[in-house]
């Protein structure tokens, strides 16, 4: 379960990126988190996992309070990042052995790393090659495997499927169907809306560092989601203007 | 968890061009400096083995130290052949003696000036992005998202980094060792090979500060252009404006007369001993050679006071430059510095002692019975005193200072 009670961060150049966000996913449950550029997505990633430090209100992490317990609190979370670099001189293969390890899992073979790519749909022939030579959707689904492969109850995703073909990022969310059914919180922010509509249980709307609105799945299927998104961007093009 | 990213770091460097490009840089600019040193150490041999004073030769020459073929150091000059003349003056040989000897330790391409420089070199700038690439490729967000003690990544680092940088290092000193040292026969002792160990210590511990002095600033930096950038901007301060800059720094401190000033001040003095000559003691006098003579020489010591005075402060200021002390080190502990060409000269003017009371013969060469000039360097044991460990704690502080300041700064690090 992943919770933000009052989670505020205002940076060194008085930046307020995140006004008091309250956020809780419960198990099981994929949220997505829309928003422009700058809305502050990434801020609360960070938070959560304590690369920065909150300036008000807490996170938690299957109920252990991050700042307070940064080491307990990261064993049950896995994290994709946007841009997924990894060890270009490492194969995919090394990669994953040396990252599982970092996660606790130490008693991994060959097969299993080789189960767990095939499951993403890597290519058999990139096991072993050397990850420079991977394009960016290759290593987008070697860094979600290290996310797998690490089985934390809690998944956090910033903006996984910028720069997958279309198959690949259906396979991606295919993916999070999967694990969301094996009870994990997942949080995941995006600017792809359609791929929102197909399985997140709930949306929520960023704007300026305040969660600006929620719905539930049956609420935004009723409603036209991508226009809801577009009435609130509006919203901030006129206030700019 | 150190291990794994110990192991980690060394796979990561040791598969990497960046690795192939400084295992070939070390591996040839070190074997080739063994190999022209040892060129020339055999042919300062054969030269010592024709300028060997026989009985009843009043020459002062030692011969060169297979050592420095490591620290060529102030070998030239101890190696200068002394010859005694009548009145138990002392002339140097053809060789001219260096008259800088702070200059004259930074310019023989010896295995020394190789290590003070190119490996110093390759050692801060390899560091220099170890953290800072970890930081722009996104890994150290991936380390970090999971419960991972920030001292075990940097400790993890500093060890896997540095075993990195020393693996080519001693590959390359070994085959040089075998190849050219033992193949060429140079006359090695078993007690020369612990000499030989401490100064491969001395080496690691000097490439251990650049190394971590390049891992610090890679800690504070934001990007690894930054980081290069300023690494090459501490290294040219260690190895070069600091040494080079302790000869002109003393100078501001003690006005040394130049050579000129002086011949002009000599002549003074034989001016007004003329004069005075003339004035006074036209018909009953010589000329008072005995005078000038005595204010020659304390010209002359004075010259040399200053002289001493400047080296001395310049070695001090020198010292704060690791390139410098590591010189010093090596060159003491080779028989090729300061303390040996010291104690060669006291042997000389001993022997000077012995046989200036001898007669000459038409050439003006010394004759008579006396045991000819022998000189052994000095023992290893001669090398353990307090201006070495001196030296040694200044290599020890850098590698201590930007350790202990990087691991706090890590604590804080921005890993985004
Ligand atoms: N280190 C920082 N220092 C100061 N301000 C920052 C810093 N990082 C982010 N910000 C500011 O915080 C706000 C939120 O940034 P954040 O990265 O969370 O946005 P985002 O929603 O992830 O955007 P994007 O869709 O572009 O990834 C932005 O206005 C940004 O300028
Ligand atoms: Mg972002």
């Amino acid at each position: 379960m992943l919770q933000a009670i009052d989670l505020t961060k205002r940076y060194e150049d008085q930046q307020l990126a995140l006004d008091a966000l309250n956020l809780e996913i419960k198990e099981g449950e994929i949220f997505f988190l829309l928003g422009a550029n700058g809305a502050g997505k990434t801020t609360t990633i960070n938070l959560f996992l304590n690369f920065i430090e909150p300036t008000g209100g807490r996170a938690l992490i299957n109920g252990i309070d991050v700042t307070k317990e940064p080491l307990e609190s990261k064993k049950y979370v896995s994290y994709v990042s946007e841009n997924v670099m990894l060890y270009g001189n490492f194969t995919a293969r090394q990669n994953l052995d040396f990252f599982a390890k970092l996660g606790g899992k130490t008693n991994l073979t060959r097969d299993d790393y080789y189960m767990r790519m095939r499951e993403v749909g890597l290519q058999e022939e990139a096991f072993e090659k050397k990850l420079k030579t991977f394009s960016k959707g290759m290593r987008q689904k070697v860094g979600l495997t290290i996310a797998i492969i690490k089985d934390a109850p809690n998944i956090l995703l910033d903006e996984p499927t910028a720069g997958l073909d279309p198959k690949a990022a259906a396979e991606l969310l295919q993916i999070l169907v999967n694990l969301k059914r094996q009870g994990k919180s997942i949080l995941m922010c995006t600017h792809d809306i359609f791929r929102a509509k197909n399985i997140a249980d709930r949306v929520g709307i960023m704007k300026e560092g305040r969660l600006v609105m929620v719905r539930t799945r049956e609420e935004f299927m009723e409603d036209d989601l991508e226009k809801i998104y577009m009435n609130y961007m509006q919203e901030m093009v006129i206030e700019k203007v | 968890m150190i291990k794994l990213f110990i192991k980690k770091e060394l796979l990561e460097n040791i598969f990497s061009f960046k690795f192939l490009i400084m295992f070939l840089l070390m591996f040839f600019s070190l074997n080739t400096a063994i190999f022209i040193m040892t060129k020339d150490y055999k042919a300062r041999l054969q030269n010592y083995d024709i300028l060997k004073p026989s009985k009843n030769e009043a020459f002062a020459i030692t011969y060169p130290t297979p050592f420095s073929i490591f620290a060529h150091g102030l070998d030239d000059n101890i190696c200068n052949l002394y010859q005694i003349t009548f009145g138990g003056q002392i002339e140097t040989g053809s060789q001219k003696q260096a008259i800088n000897k702070i200059y004259n330790f930074f310019n023989t391409p010896d295995l020394l000036y190789i290590i003070n420089i190119i490996l110093s070199f390759c050692a801060i700038l390899f560091a220099s992005d170890l953290i800072t690439r970890e930081k722009e490729q996104g890994t150290l967000k991936l380390i970090f998202s999971n419960g991972i003690k920030r001292p075990a990544f940097s400790l993890g680092k500093w060890i896997g980094g540095y075993i990195t940088l020393i693996i080519p290092i001693v590959l390359s000193v070994l085959f040089g060792l075998i190849f050219f040292i033992i193949l060429a026969k140079i006359p090695f002792q078993f007690s020369d090979f612990i000499r030989l160990l401490i100064f491969l210590f001395f080496v690691l511990v000097y490439l251990a500060g650049f190394f971590s002095l390049g891992l610090f600033i890679s800690i504070v930096s934001r990007s690894s252009a930054f980081s290069m950038f300023f690494s090459l901007i501490v290294w040219v301060s260690l190895v070069f404006i600091i040494p080079r800059s302790g000869n002109l720094v003393a100078k501001q401190f003690i006005n040394i007369p130049s050579v000129q000033t002086i011949e002009i001040k000599r002549s003074q003095i034989f001016i007004k001993a003329i004069f005075e000559y003339i004035n006074s003691h036209y018909e009953k006098s010589k000329i008072p050679q005995g005078i000038i003579n005595q204010q020659n020489d304390k010209i002359r010591e004075d010259y040399l006071n200053k002289l001493n005075a400047v080296e001395s402060i310049a070695r001090k200021i020198t010292s704060i430059s690791p390139a410098s002390d590591l010189t010093f080190l090596c060159t003491d502990l080779c028989n090729t510095g300061f303390r040996e060409e010291q104690r060669f000269k006291t042997f000389v003017i001993m022997f000077k002692e012995q046989v200036k009371n001898f007669d000459s013969d038409s050439d003006g060469n010394l004759v008579g019975d006396f045991t000819p000039f022998s000189y052994a360097r000095s023992p290893l044991s001669d090398f353990f005193n307090l201006a070495m460990m001196l030296h040694f704690s200044i290599l020890i502080m850098y590698i201590l200072i930007p350790v202990i300041l990087g691991y706090y700064a890590f604590l804080k690090f921005d890993v985004r």
